[in-house]
């Protein structure tokens, strides 16, 4: 049988009749910006962050709405039947899906293989998720279904972890997943709300959804603002949720969320004349040879014996290889190749491998540049912020205020950077990158700490 | 990614895009979001090409990148998943002599099977990787991969075998 399903997954998988769109230059033009454009973006992202500050918060206030309103046009009236009536359009909503009536135990007991496979099949991939497989301490928050459809949310013990899972019948399994009820990082909201699976307003007892059909319909809400619009069976996978709204028990409405449609930021082009802004030097009183907290020796990070001519030479073959295109920013384009007016303001390595910054001619771009056994290089360009800083990078930082020396806590051990011109580096970035979360300390002239926070940053130091 | 490795990884991009494609359509049931997959596997396979090279093997970590990607696309609420409305160009191929329906019913079948067991059939008896090799690609034990192989095929036989005789 094996034989058969061998034979019967090669027929499904037959693709002769599926003409190939990917041209394989393509992927390697994507490799390559892949690499270029994410050091790209950092700068561009700094920038849109702080626009976003100016401009996007107003815009998320709009859309999630969480203080309390007058009740009247926005809230709810609830029907003699017990049906939604939304007072600003006055759609009747659709009732909510049904409250399963399989008991919390007979739940569990459904869903723990599923969730078992599903946490065993996610190990390694989310390392907040330490709850364990569901069993009979996880709370139940919501279930709906029938005797046969089930779909059902838990919460885990130490309330980190929601597991929920959708099943066809007692013993078939749709899919299951398991999300944090923490903010992770990067994201602006717990993961459970960002996932449309609860409110973050307390008091919240009835739910409804607007679908991407342009339909009003009630959610069935379960404990702590968890709601759902059930399962349908038959594999539905359900509407997308278009705006989802909150009311209280006296029908006034506590939370908003609206689908945004997702716009090209109408990002502001940074001037020109804004330039990098870097600290003045600090020379400290002793030079730390060991880490000050913990006595482990500092690796010390070499000064490339690269010439700043070699070195320019040798990245502007890159650029000349890679010159910025259409798609990269107007002052990226303006400062042009690297030419002998561009200042190599740090560089380290050994012999003819180096990392090395260089800044155009009129401050406004950096290249970072890795060249590793004569031919092998990687090479990124970055636009200045509007702040005129561009903060810790992956690759290399610019030195914070006040810090006269920066120990970088590298999974091999602690290094002392670098520091040259207001920038620093923790050795030789580039090559095979190997991001992991770092701990970065600086200190002033005198070895006080003014300086500690963690980074993603390349760690791997092997410039291969 | 080096100049002198540009070659090499084209030469793999050429050789691999098409069977990648092909795991991730049975992963997936579309053959856009499989060549989505496909593609952004490789990408990832570019930027890793040095390392993965000398650690693990790169058809293994191709394999997993695209894996990974059919699952990610799927986890994305955004992207919802139709298992019961597989590609539609697939739909309107000729079929003569009910093949193409014969395809679609183990791609529908397939996607009646958790992730997991869906990963570890599609690679075990498709992409033909022992226990050991599926294991690490996706990154999980042996033990796991056998347990849900087994499942994976016995409800796989269960459906086919189910759907056939609803047909006939």
């Amino acid at each position: 049988m094996s034989n058969d399903i061998e034979r019967m997954l090669a027929a499904a998988a037959d693709d002769t009749d599926q003409p190939l769109h990917t041209d394989i230059d393509d992927i390697l033009t994507r490799g390559r910006r892949s690499v270029r454009n994410s050091r790209i973006t950092i700068a561009a992202t700094a920038a849109l962050t702080t626009l976003a500050i100016l401009g996007g918060v107003s815009v998320w206030t709009k859309s999630l709405s969480t203080g309390t309103e007058p009740a009247g046009p926005t809230g709810i009236t609830i029907t003699k039947d017990g049906l939604a009536i939304d007072r600003e359009t006055g759609e009747t909503a659709a009732p909510p899906p049904p409250v399963s009536p399989v008991s919390d135990a007979e739940a569990i007991s459904r869903c723990a293989p599923s969730d078992k496979q599903e946490l065993e099949f996610g190990n390694g991939r989310n390392t907040w998720d330490t709850a364990g497989p569901i069993d009979n301490r996880w709370q139940v928050l919501l279930k709906s279904g029938d005797q046969n459809l089930l779909y059902a949310v838990f919460m885990a013990p130490d309330r980190s972890v929601v597991a929920s899972c959708t099943m066809e019948s007692p013993d078939q399994h749709i899919r299951s997943d398991r999300l944090s009820t923490r903010t992770l990082d990067g994201a602006k909201e717990p993961q459970v709300v960002s996932a449309q699976r609860m409110i973050p307003v307390p008091g919240v007892t009835r739910v409804l959804i607007g679908t991407d059909t342009g339909a009003t319909r009630e959610a069935l809400v379960g404990r702590d603002g968890y709601f759902t619009l059930g399962y349908a069976g038959n594999h539905d996978q359900g509407p997308s949720f278009r705006r989802i709204r909150g009311y209280d028990a006296t029908g006034k409405r506590v939370y908003e969320w609206k689908y945004v449609p997702p716009t090209q930021p109408a990002s502001k082009p940074i001037p020109a004349g804004i330039k990098i802004i870097t600290v003045p030097p600090i020379t400290p009183k002793v030079v730390f040879l060991k880490d000050p907290q913990t006595g482990k020796p500092l690796m010390p990070v070499p000064v490339s014996p690269e010439s700043d001519d070699r070195i320019r030479t040798r990245c502007r073959t890159i650029d000349e290889a890679n010159p910025p295109g259409p798609a990269q920013e107007q002052r990226n384009r303006d400062a042009g190749l690297i030419t002998p007016s561009w200042k190599v303001v740090l560089k380290t390595g050994t012999g003819t491998d180096f990392t090395a910054l260089l800044v155009a001619p009129r401050k406004n771009v950096v290249a970072w540049c890795h060249m590793y056994d004569k031919t092998s290089y990687d090479y990124a360009r970055s636009t200045v912020p509007a702040t005129g800083n561009f903060g810790i990078q992956h690759h290399w930082g610019q030195v914070p205020a006040g810090v006269a020396q920066i120990i970088v806590d590298l999974p091999t051990g602690p290094v002392r950077a670098l520091i040259s011109n207001g920038y620093f580096i923790w050795g030789l970035t580039g090559g095979n990158d190997d991001f992991k979360t770092v701990r970065i300390r600086g200190f002033d002239a005198n070895g006080t700490k003014v300086y500690d926070a963690k980074h993603d940053v390349d760690s791997d130091l092997s410039g291969r | 990614m080096r100049v002198r490795d540009d070659a090499e990884f084209t030469e793999f991009a050429a050789m691999m895009i098409r069977p990648l494609r092909r795991t991730a359509y049975l992963m997936c049931g579309d053959w856009h979001r499989a060549e989505d997959a496909a593609q952004d596997a490789l990408v990832k396979v570019y930027r890793r090409w040095d390392r993965i090279e000398r650690r693990e093997g790169v058809k293994s970590y191709a394999h997993r990148a695209v894996v990974t990607s059919v699952l990610d696309q799927a986890r994305k609420p955004w992207r919802r998943e139709r298992p019961d409305d597989p590609d539609e160009a697939a739909r309107v191929v000729p079929d003569i002599g009910g093949s193409v329906d014969n395809r679609l019913m183990v791609i529908k079948a397939l996607a009646q099977l958790p992730p997991g067991q869906r990963a570890c059939v599609v690679l075990r008896y498709y992409n033909d990787l022992s226990v050991e090799e599926t294991a690490v690609v996706l990154n999980v034990s042996q033990g796991n991969v056998k347990s849900q192989t087994s499942r994976g095929l016995d409800r796989l036989r269960e459906l086919l075998g189910h759907t056939e005789r609803s047909a006939s």
